[in-house]
């Protein structure tokens, strides 16, 4: 507590408030997420939530400049905080500002980020098992990074039951939906097709209103699932009947799509999870290695309601860093000439 | 094997050597012999291990709990730190880690059973919690033997049913320091070296063909024997735990 100095309240998550702060040590901004304890009457005490505990356990392992970084945790009162690095927009508020025009290479941008990010979860044998627009963040410098790991679990482990209730419902793939007991990595892909095709449409793909609404939306998007395209689909716990219904072909959906975007695509959201594609192939599909290439992260559109501020914040960064490689061009020669360098070069601040 | 091994915490912050472990509870030096503070450390495995029974945790959790107490004493001591309080705290967290959670309430409940003179309440285990997980680093996720045995059992021509045997050796192996010293699979192979000559049955061809190194897994197994022998000793004194941690002036005891 006493290492930061809070700045106020920059937003409320799963459970509880995330604060901006800055660092006291070295002046670093962080998002400082505090814990709420909660305690429900007639309830004990479960002392530190197990979410939280979850996203330690978790973030503690993985460090990818595609997954938020987990700065420092510490205890103020009864309540635990994770300190992150601080995170500029998330990818909701993209999607949603009618002001961006997303380009195609804006897009392969994103999708490669998501699932270097991806890859890095599952190839630690970690589900993110939350993968939505707004747990995907974006850094001063435009990098995505993957956020929100309280629902994250280590798969592989030997109770491989995992309950059902996962994902938010948009983004919930079909087995989970179907109650599956057991599952993988590709509930995740599921969710990375979904988000795909909401950048694409701007609009969520799959916007279920209830659980049987989420299934009835997939079929009437990607056909009914049964036995030949998802061999075992009748025998999960939840499986229910819908009327055979034909799928609607991706390339009349996504009109402006390549052959490469509809193909990765479709492998994302097939219905059989065994069939669907891994976070590693994805990265080698052709979208990746042909057409335009992916807008650097730097050059990715900001929402407009910030702008302005992530702009200035650029340019301050920008103007340290030239102070620094003066201070640091003014040491060495130093060094070379061993003249005092106090009356050498004055640095004038720039006004921004 | 569960999550990727060598580029976790376990690995690469948390396989000490054997003087880092002697720096284990620097503080009771002064107050016990380091037999007597062998006996002492082993005593508290047992205590994780049955307060873990008693609550019917899954193995796992009992095991992870009994890691984390050790890397707790690396830089604590009993006499700063009530063991017992920090056994059942440590348990307590391996729980929610491991997926199987227990409530406080329970784990005070249960060990004040198994030791009338436990006065710890929930809310001490509560309070004690974060300040274990600072203690730990926040490095929670521990690797363990248990998941590769049966595949390296099958491999090496053991027939399955020597499993149990096997499993109880890991499970013993705990009450040693080698989960601080080794990777889970040379742990995992000392004790089927050790359980193949229990079973006189000979795997030094397999074990030879292996790309590893036979001196540490020669070192688990001589450790495990060390330990076996040390019990059979100190079973012939079974109150002396008590003796000794009387013998701890004790900060803030209960």
């Amino acid at each position: 507590m006493d290492k930061y100095n809070y700045e106020g309240l920059i937003g409320e998550g799963t459970y509880g408030v995330v604060s901006k702060a800055t660092a006291k040590e070295n002046g670093q901004i962080v998002a400082i997420k505090k814990i709420k304890k909660i305690l429900v009457q007639g309830q004990s005490d479960d002392g530190i939530n197990f979410s939280a505990i979850r996203e330690i356990k978790i973030l503690q392992e993985l460090k990818h400049h595609n997954i938020v970084e987990l700065l420092d945790i510490f205890a103020h009162k009864s309540n635990v905080n994770l300190v992150f690095e601080m995170m500029q927009w998330d990818l909701q508020e993209v999607i949603e500002d009618r002001s961006i025009v997303l380009k195609p290479a804006d897009i392969k941008s994103y999708m490669k980020m998501l699932l270097q990010g991806i890859e890095a979860c599952h190839s630690n044998w970690v589900l993110h098992r939350d993968l939505k627009p707004n747990n995907l963040l974006m850094s001063l410098e435009g990098e995505l990074k993957l956020a929100d790991f309280g629902l994250a679990r280590q798969y592989g482990s030997p109770n491989k039951m995992f309950s059902p209730q996962a994902v938010t419902i948009f983004y919930r793939a079909p087995e989970l939906l179907f109650g599956a007991k057991s599952y993988g990595p590709s509930v995740d892909i599921w969710s990375v097709g979904c988000i795909f095709a909401e950048l694409m449409l701007r609009t969520p793909y799959l916007p279920g209103t209830s659980e049987i609404d989420q299934l009835r939306k997939i079929c009437s998007a990607l056909g009914t699932p049964n036995e030949t395209n998802w061999p075992g689909v009748t025998c999960l716990p939840n499986y229910l009947r819908f009327t055979e219904h034909p799928p609607t072909p991706f390339k009349q959906l996504f009109t402006a799509a390549t052959d490469e975007a509809i193909d990765l695509i479709s492998k994302m959201l097939l219905f059989n999870p065994a069939a669907r594609i891994s976070a590693a192939e994805a990265l080698n599909h052709p979208y990746f290695t042909t057409g335009v290439k992916p807008t650097n992260p730097i050059d990715l559109p900001i929402p407009l309601a910030k702008r302005s501020n992530i702009l200035q914040q650029r340019q301050q960064v920008q103007l340290q860093q030239q102070q620094q490689d003066i201070q640091n061009i003014t040491t060495t020669s130093n060094n070379t000439t061993g003249v005092d360098s106090t009356n050498n070069i004055q640095v004038e601040p720039q006004q921004v | 094997m569960a999550a990727n091994f060598w580029e976790s915490s376990h690995c690469n912050e948390w396989l000490l050597d054997r003087n880092k472990i002697e720096e284990s509870n620097s503080k009771d030096k002064s107050y016990l012999t380091p037999m007597e503070l062998k006996r002492l450390r082993t005593h508290y495995c047992f205590v994780i291990q049955n307060l873990g029974n008693a609550l019917k945790l899954r193995q796992r959790a009992t095991s992870t709990a009994i890691v984390y107490f050790k890397r707790f004493y690396l830089k604590n001591s009993f006499v700063d730190c009530e063991p017992r309080l920090i056994a059942v705290t440590c348990l307590y967290l391996s729980s929610k880690v491991e997926e199987c959670i227990t409530q406080a309430k329970k784990c005070s409940a249960k060990m004040k059973e198994l030791d009338h003179t436990f006065n710890y309440t929930m809310n001490d285990i509560l309070e004690c919690e974060f300040f274990v997980l600072e203690e730990l680093a926040f490095c929670l996720i521990i690797y363990h033997p248990y998941k590769s045995l049966p595949l390296y059992l099958q491999n090496s021509g053991l027939d399955m049913a020597s499993i149990e045997i096997i499993w109880g050796v890991v499970n013993d192996s705990y009450r040693t320091d080698v989960c601080l010293m080794y990777p889970p699979y040379v742990v995992a192979l000392g004790c089927i070296y050790l359980g193949s000559y229990l079973l006189k049955k000979d795997i030094k061809q397999w074990l030879s063909e292996l790309n590893v190194d036979m001196k540490e897994i020669w070192e688990v197994s001589k450790e495990l024997i060390d330990c076996y022998e040390f019990e059979k000793l100190s079973s012939q004194n079974p109150s002396e735990p008590d003796f000794l941690y009387a013998k701890l002036p004790i900060r803030n005891k209960k």
